[in-house]
């Protein structure tokens, strides 16, 4: 890409093709200082980690999905030297990296399970999606969360009135749901300020002062003073609310007031503590300004001398690829938790500032170190002690790219489209609540380290995802490939699906023995997918096909069993309490419907065919499946 | 009921995989799962003694998500300007009168010390979930335990079948620093018990030994090439699943299984059997059990959502504390209700009412708690606690003494601070028999 500017219009076309990935500079200073490291502290780096696995990896961190088993047989084919760059570099550039950046930020930003009535969580993530689209620089997109002024959402009302429309697509400012998320609790914004962005902790010093830590109780309040002139109102008349379809219409404002906490205390909860406190940055002045002040606090933030700013994104990144930031955990910088490798740390961070915090190129350069490229095996080292990064972590997926896993594994996108017809968002985001419910984590976690506990485990093991689209059945991936005698072109198929790799000759002996042996066929009469949904999620319920113009709508909700009857009922919606409703009706419906469908869905009918489904389903239930690595 | 039907419900044949299969398998890691010695006992303890023999004590913990307002349940201000349109009734308790819209829970009042005089600081959602499950506030680093995580570490069996820590239509708060193994079991739907507890129809015993066999291929193959604890992680967890799914006690989650009467008692709705889930799972021997009803925050529209929440709210309770006592269970089963907050005395604009941390309500009964009480008192606005303020240390040191654990247990946290169960509170006397 970059040698388009280096070489003239005339010499592009043939230069297209031979154009060479780049490795940023700052690559070899890292791999220097880490070699360094690894002989200082008599550490032998693990093996240069094998194409196959190298293409797994790197798209599973870029990207968040599996890559296609067509890619992972070229990429080990090709004999390029710079093949490893060029496949970063077309990984940057797709459309996936957009989606997976968008979603991570949206967990970090909003959580998993935050759901308020007037937050356009949809809204919020499509305007992350086109930030990472775009490549917009980090400093960019954390001033626009930080200053954000606007209407949260540009939903129209369900009959009209309230505003001028042509305000709704003008005032609109999606990013503003990241400020009205914590418009009840002005505490958190600071410190979600202070932690997403500068990687530094000063929630503890809200309740007290800690004798070795840095930050006092005044410093904490003083910071987050310097949000509360920043505050939402409804624009539609609590009148209109009725009108309104789905989100609170709010508009956040900087004013020159604080809000009247006295009168609504409720809604502006914890505003009343910091309301009399003087604003002040950490480490900074103090702000004595009229009206509001986040645009110092994000001038501060996002400031060439801010310490923190671009150290804070380097390590996290650096983190969430190679297991461990240099400051761990990734947003903890203190004192007190000194960085592992400063200089390195360092020296990525001035180059990140230096290339107007890019992202792409941040993790451009750690996805080409040496470090990275390293296989991911457990060294032998003394217990506590340190890898430096001489090894590639083994890092369980995150439940977002687990069900992503299973569904592209398992080719399974087209059936479950089929289920709910254009649902699919549903059916994921169903999936991923239950996940996390299950994992038992709250909303308070963030992004959690995924854990294994039994309820995952039963999900895995005899979960309809896993179990029904392992099935051979038409419209699910085993269907088209058993059609093939031949067992060791399926087997290599099945591993590349799921492992993204060949399997090894030893590998695949066993697995010709196990398909091949003798077993019982287990009968069950299962149905096939068209005809479960051609039956039923195509038929509206009389209740609802009958219902008069007037029907109570919590009535008619009542009458709905099928996909279709969810269709006829949108358009009876009388009003904002009967969208609420029938958005929580349909999310129940939509959380359960597919799965029971997945789980109804019938299978394989011969030993070989069965004997492929359970070496699909154990492949899918394997820790290297289960993991980047 | 009596203990005897108990066995029957509990000790009935195994769900899911017989367990021959595994025994037979012997294949080493994940197939190995020949059934040690305590699980066995485990069983047999449960279904023959049921939980009148063993000490620790138990707790339901009954969590009304949202906030629920203080003034139209159990501290009524009827005839003032802002106590709402609810009628305040007489009930088993001298002097104790609470909302109309509970008169079954009116009838177990003598079991009930409402506290009227909570007091906190939390006016947020999150914030105030993470503080009323935990006794602490949010302090991002730090993930504190849960109640019930501190009950199912202090007091749970390690070896016990079931998990020690069940939440019933969450979520609920996890372990913390306590570990995995003491996060909450989440059943989302009390109607179906656990998910995917069962392999699916096509997959019988024979097949399923398969499958894991074929699993097992594949998670030696990676440990050689890994080199990490990794998969043995994995496998130990895959072992635990598949002995929960052979395990008799995985009945308690069955309420099917329980006479039509019983099941309508706790009325018909998802909070009731999840009332009667907890209760079948006490009995089993899980250590505490929250069951969640959501839908308190009620900023518009306050009257007709709080009512309609007590009318599942009112026959769930009561039958269960009627159903606790009745089978001698309640003395050892401490029964908590609450949630995050109370709400605000002024009614707004669109008849609703907002967050309100100041002054609040909870109810405790069961598990040696003195019944028959109001403790503590609002002003007659329901604004301010005038007498016996009880904040949440002193609450949480009251709910870990009727317990039976130490207030000022401590258990060490990643950050190398030791927390206590509760936060330097002292537990409350009136409230203890």
């Amino acid at each position: 890409m970059n040698c388009r500017t280096l070489f003239g219009m005339a010499l592009l076309l043939t230069v297209a093709d031979t154009c060479r990935a780049e490795t940023p500079a700052i690559v070899t200073t890292v791999d220097r200082q880490l070699r360094a490291a690894w002989r200082e502290q008599g550490i032998t780096p693990a093996p240069q980690v094998d194409d196959e696995r190298f293409l797994r990896r790197v798209t599973l961190d870029l990207t968040g999905r599996l890559p296609k088993p067509d890619d992972v047989v070229k990429f080990a084919a090709e004999t390029s030297s710079d093949k490893r760059a060029a496949a970063i570099d077309r990984l940057l550039a797709s459309p996936e990296y957009a989606e997976h950046w968008a979603t991570y930020w949206d967990t970090l930003l909003m959580g998993r399970l935050t759901r308020e009535g007037f937050l356009d969580r949809q809204a919020f993530k499509q305007w992350l999606r086109e930030q990472f689209a775009a490549n917009a620089p980090w400093d960019a997109i954390v001033r626009e969360l930080i200053t954000a002024e606007g209407y949260n959402t540009n939903k129209r009302p369900l009959r009209g009135g309230g505003p001028d429309p042509k305000d709704f697509d003008e005032r609109f400012s999606p990013a503003s749901n990241w400020f009205l998320r914590y418009s009840r609790a002005l505490p958190d914004m600071a410190s979600a300020t202070s932690k997403l962005f500068l990687g530094v902790q000063i929630q503890c010093a809200q309740c007290h002062d800690h004798k070795t830590e840095k930050w006092k109780q005044d410093d904490f309040k003083q910071f987050a003073a310097c949000f509360t002139k920043t505050w939402p109102t409804y624009v539609e008349k609590p009148a209109m609310l009725t009108t309104m379809v789905g989100v609170f219409r709010m508009e956040l404002k900087d004013r020159l007031i604080v809000p009247p906490v006295d009168k609504y205390e409720q809604v502006f909860g914890s505003y009343k503590d910091y309301v009399d406190v003087t604003p002040k940055l950490l480490d900074g002045p103090e702000l004595r300004t009229w009206g509001s002040r986040r645009k110092l606090v994000a001038d501060w933030v996002t400031a060439a001398d801010n310490p923190w700013f671009a150290q804070a994104i380097v390590n996290r990144m650096w983190g969430k690829l190679l297991g461990r930031g240099f400051v761990d955990p990734v947003d903890d910088f203190r004192p007190g938790n000194p960085a592992t490798m400063p200089a390195v740390l360092e020296a990525l961070a001035g180059d990140f500032r230096d290339h107007k915090y890019d992202l792409r190129h941040l993790l451009r350069t750690i996805c080409n170190t040496e470090a990275y490229g390293r296989a991911s095996v457990e060294l032998e080292l003394g217990a506590g002690k340190h890898d430096y990064w001489a090894a590639y972590p083994l890092k369980a997926l995150d439940v977002e790219e687990l069900f992503d896993a299973v569904v592209q594994a398992t080719e399974a996108r087209a059936g479950l489209d089929k289920i709910a017809t254009n649902q699919f968002e549903l059916i994921r985001g169903s999936f991923i609540q239950e996940l996390v419910v299950q994992m038992g984590t709250d909303d308070m976690a963030e992004v959690s380290e995924p854990e294994e506990t039994i309820p995952r485990s039963l999900m895995m093991l005899n979960g309809a995802l896993v179990c029904g689209t392992s099935r051979l059945t038409p419209g699910f991936g085993l269907a088209t490939l058993t059609k093939n005698s031949d067992d060791a072109a399926v087997i290599e198929q099945l591993y590349l699906r799921t492992l993204s790799r060949q399997p090894t000759s030893a590998e695949l002996a066993r697995w010709i023995s196990f398909i091949e042996r003798g077993r019982k066929v287990v009968r069950t009469p299962g149905e096939k997918l068209d005809v479960v949904v051609g039956a039923d999620a195509k038929k509206v319920s009389p209740g609802i096909a009958n219902a008069a113009d007037d029907a109570d709508f919590t009535e008619l909700l009542k009458h709905a069993r099928t996909a279709a009857d969810y269709m006829a009922l949108r358009g009876k919606m009388q009003n904002n309490a009967d969208a609420a409703l029938y958005a929580k009706a349909f999310r129940a419906y939509a959380a359960d419907a597919p799965f029971q469908f997945l789980a109804s869905v019938g299978g394989g009918s011969t030993p070989r065919e069965q004997a492929y489904e359970d070496m699909y389903w154990a492949l899918l239930n394997s820790s290297e499946f289960l993991s980047n690595h | 009921m009596s203990y005897e039907h108990r066995q029957l419900t509990c000790a009935g044949p195994a769900a899911g995989i017989a367990r021959r299969s595994f025994i037979a398998g012997g294949l080493g890691g994940l197939l190995s799962l020949a059934i040690p010695q305590w699980q066995a006992r485990a069983a047999l303890a449960s279904a023959t003694e049921g939980r009148k023999s063993t000490k620790p004590k138990a707790c339901i913990l009954l969590w009304m998500n949202g906030g629920p307002s203080h003034i139209d349940t159990f501290d009524p201000k009827p005839g003032t300007a802002n106590g709402g349109e609810f009628k305040a009734i007489r009930t088993s308790a001298r002097d104790v009168q609470i909302c109309e819209h509970l008169p079954q829970v009116a009838e177990q009042a003598k079991h009930l010390a409402i506290v009227r005089s909570m007091t906190s600081k939390e006016g947020n959602h999150d914030r105030g979930q993470y503080l009323m499950h935990t006794g602490y506030s949010p302090s991002g680093t730090l993930k504190h335990p849960s109640l019930g995580s501190w009950v199912s570490s202090e007091l749970g069996n390690p070896d016990f079948d079931l998990p020690n820590f069940v939440s019933i239509r969450g979520p609920s708060v996890g372990s913390g620093f306590l570990g995995v193994q003491h996060n909450p079991f989440a059943i989302q739907n009390p109607s179906r018990g656990v998910r995917n507890l069962a392999a699916p129809k096509d997959v019988d015993q024979t097949r399923f030994a398969a499958r894991l066999e074929a699993l097992q291929m594949l998670q030696d193959d990676f440990r050689t090439v890994s080199r990490s604890a990794a998969p043995a992680n994995h496998d130990a967890v895959y072992r635990k699943a598949t002995q929960m799914m052979r395990s008799p006690l995985v009945k308690a989650f069955d309420i099917a299984t329980e006479p039509a009467a019983v099941q309508k008692a706790y009325g018909d709705s998802d909070f009731g059997r999840g009332c009667l889930m907890a209760r079948r799972l006490i009995e089993t021997g899980v250590q505490f059990v929250e069951v969640t009803l959501d839908g308190w925050d009620t900023h518009i529209d306050n009257f007709t959502k709080t009512s309609l929440l007590m009318r599942d709210l009112d026959p769930a309770m009561a039958t269960l504390l009627r159903e606790l006592e009745e089978r001698k269970l309640l003395d050892e089963t401490l029964v908590v209700w609450m949630g995050e907050f109370g709400r605000t005395p002024t009614i707004s604009r669109v008849d609703g009412r907002d967050h309100y941390p100041n002054a609040w309500s909870t109810v405790l009964a069961g598990g040696g708690v003195r019944g028959g009480q109001a403790y503590g008192a609002t002003d007659e606005t329901g604004a301010k606690v005038v007498s016996d303020a009880v904040t949440v240390p002193n609450y949480f040191a009251t709910l870990a003494t009727l317990l039976g654990m130490d207030p000022a247990k401590e258990a060490m946290s990643p950050v190398g601070r030791p927390i206590a169960i509760s936060d330097g509170g002292e537990p409350i006397r009136r409230l203890l028999t």
